[in-house]
């Protein structure tokens, strides 16, 4: 049995006062689609970016069996790419350019190799990017962006994927496109861990689904599991509705429990 | 990098160099004697009389070299601080090592220890310029967040304005105050091959830091976040360009004075010609630069004046309102655009 792409114990990130992310453990083995879910403020960027090494975090965090402290910067950005919520794009660089930087942590020349044209060629066909290759970034539209976004990410060809709110500002076609992307990087045997809002999509998508709430996770199991109707309310204060659409649970909120919290 | 943007990236440098030492040439021919080229030319090789030799080797020479390493080191300056905030508006001064420069080389004017042409100038010029970086981390802390490090910059810059201006204020006759007024101005005039070896090792010095990462200019494209998850860390990389500005930029001051916009403007001609990439901007920035400030150079000693107009207000003139037609021009992205 290899190593976990990811694992962390006590895992605790604190931003003065407040603690973000209280004493969490996870593991995510090679082959894994996990998605986390949550109210807003839950932990849920913190514990991404804990786990990539962005915010100072206490307790223990492991990339593919070394622990995160000792993992040389280039190296563990070889093991993990991770798409930040948002998808900027501060200069008005080409699509292609922008996906190549995804091949920086592997290269030490300017020049791109034939295994780095390769991946930003694969990386492209397979968000349905490449007509746009010369384009500028900035003149694409927000899906189109957020393509090119997750095209950065596949081109890196990490084993580890931690995307934060991969399918926001993505019409219903390309959600469905970039949760298929990344769940066949899991099944060719790497591992995604992804924050999302939807929790249809993160029902239909995920293998396992994690409920984050104040800091802790409060559920971790297949989405039939985890998603019931008494969780939803706990969580999120939401009366929802669970359905079975083709064998898979969907959570549809339909009120609030109590009055609106202003 | 694709092989045909390295290719086009070649001969944009290249065509630059061409001009820079087209501009070079042209300085070296241009002032209060005229010189034909032919006599410029073998002035420089060590012919023609003794008199072309001196005003071409050891007053226009090292005029034009000063030029073409100031620019150079401004346009560089400009570029790696646009890259590592990921905007072009973004100039060498924002982090306060031009003004504390020119607070140290004031300081020894007023205080009487040294003349304008004097070595102990540029030593506490460049001096004053590593005391603000020492300054900056003191006040914004080592690992600083970009916004906290802008602040702290202001401070510093404030400081050494406040200082300049009490060097000023205390000046011992008149006359040091015309003379620290006029050299604050900036100009090439009257430099020596000695400015340009004290200027030199720091001004190296900086180049390569500024250099260092141009990988990691190109990885903010996607954000702080972004960048460092692809393995660069930040908090070094701010601290290398700091000092590396601090450097090249302080030792400009150190022998020429202050020398405004030609850090902002320089690095804007060239962006569009590398498609916008902050890493390949770098080097036709800092060629860009040279060749700007050695325009000027040559523009200053052609403009009918009473006396030489300085350099740095003729940069001034013609930088100032090209930084305003900047700001107009990104008005919308930048009060609505990304923080």
């Amino acid at each position: 049995m290899s190593e976990p792409l990811l694992f962390a114990t006590g895992l605790t990130v604190r931003y003065g006062p407040r603690t973000a992310v209280n004493d969490v453990a996870l593991s995510v083995e090679a082959g894994e689609f996990v998605v986390i879910v949550g109210p807003n403020g839950a932990g849920k960027t913190s514990l991404l970016k804990a786990a990539v090494g962005l915010v100072p975090a206490t307790g223990a965090i492991a990339i593919a069996g070394t622990p995160l402290p000792i993992l040389p910067l280039p190296e563990r950005a070889r093991r993990l790419a991770y798409l930040p919520q948002g998808h900027v794009f501060h200069w008005p660089l080409a699509v292609i350019d922008i996906v190549a930087l995804g091949r920086l942590p592997r290269g030490v020349g300017a020049d791109l190799s034939v295994a780095d044209m390769t991946a930003v060629a694969e990386a492209m066909a397979a968000t349905g990017i490449a007509q746009y290759a010369d384009r500028p970034v900035t003149t694409l539209s927000g899906g189109e962006r957020a393509r090119v976004a997750v095209a950065r990410v596949l081109a890196s060809e990490t084993p580890l994927i931690l995307a934060d709110e991969p399918t926001a500002s993505l019409d219903p076609h390309y959600q469905l496109v970039v949760i298929d992307i990344l769940k066949r990087h899991a099944a060719s045997g790497g591992a995604v861990v992804a924050v999302l809002h939807d929790l249809a999509l993160a029902a239909r998508a995920a293998d396992r689904l994690l409920i984050l709430d104040h800091g802790a996770i409060v559920a971790d199991g297949t989405p039939r599991l985890v998603l019931t109707a008494e969780r939803l309310a706990a969580t999120f204060g939401v009366n929802a509705e669970i359905v079975s659409v083709r064998g898979a649970p969907v959570a549809v909120p339909w009120s609030l429990t109590g009055p609106a919290v202003p | 990098m694709t092989a045909s943007a390295r290719w086009r990236d070649r001969w944009l440098i290249g065509g630059l160099a061409v001009l820079v030492v087209a501009l070079v040439a042209a300085s070296l021919a241009v002032g209060p004697v005229a010189l034909p080229p032919p006599s410029v030319l073998a002035a420089l090789i060590g012919g023609a009389n003794a008199v072309a030799r001196i005003i071409v080797l050891e007053i226009r020479l090292p005029r034009a070299l000063l030029a073409v390493m100031i620019g150079g080191s401004l346009g560089l300056s400009g570029a790696a601080l646009q890259g590592l905030l990921r905007n072009p508006l973004a100039a060498p001064s924002l982090f306060g090592a031009p003004a504390a420069a020119a607070f140290g080389a004031v300081a020894v004017i007023s205080l009487g220890l040294a003349g304008t042409l004097s070595f102990v100038l540029p030593v506490a010029a460049i001096a004053g310029a590593l005391v603000s970086v020492a300054l900056l981390v003191l006040v914004a802390g080592p690992r600083a967040s970009l916004l906290v490090l802008i602040l702290a910059g202001l401070a510093v810059s404030s400081l050494a304005g406040a200082g300049t201006a009490l060097a000023l204020n205390l000046a011992p006759n008149p006359f040091a105050a015309l003379e620290i007024a006029f050299w604050l101005l900036g100009s090439l005039q009257d430099r020596s091959f000695h400015h340009v070896l004290i200027a030199l090792p720091f001004m190296a010095g900086g180049v390569v830091l500024l250099l260092w990462d141009r990988r990691a200019f190109r990885a903010l494209t996607l954000g702080e976040e972004a960048a460092a998850s692809l393995g660069f860390d930040l908090a070094v990389i701010r601290m290398r360009v700091v000092v590396g500005v601090a450097a090249a930029v302080g030792a400009g001051v150190a022998v020429a004075g202050s020398i405004g916009f030609v850090g902002l403007v320089a690095p804007h001609l060239v962006r569009p010609l590398v498609g916008y990439d902050p890493g390949r901007v770098m080097v036709p920035a800092a060629l860009s630069g040279a060749a700007l400030l050695t325009a000027a150079d040559i523009a200053v000693r052609l403009i009918p004046a009473q006396g030489e107009i300085k350099v740095g207000v003729v940069t001034a003139l013609i930088g100032a309102p090209f930084f305003i037609a900047m700001i107009m021009r990104r008005r919308y992205d930048l009060a609505g655009g990304e923080p």
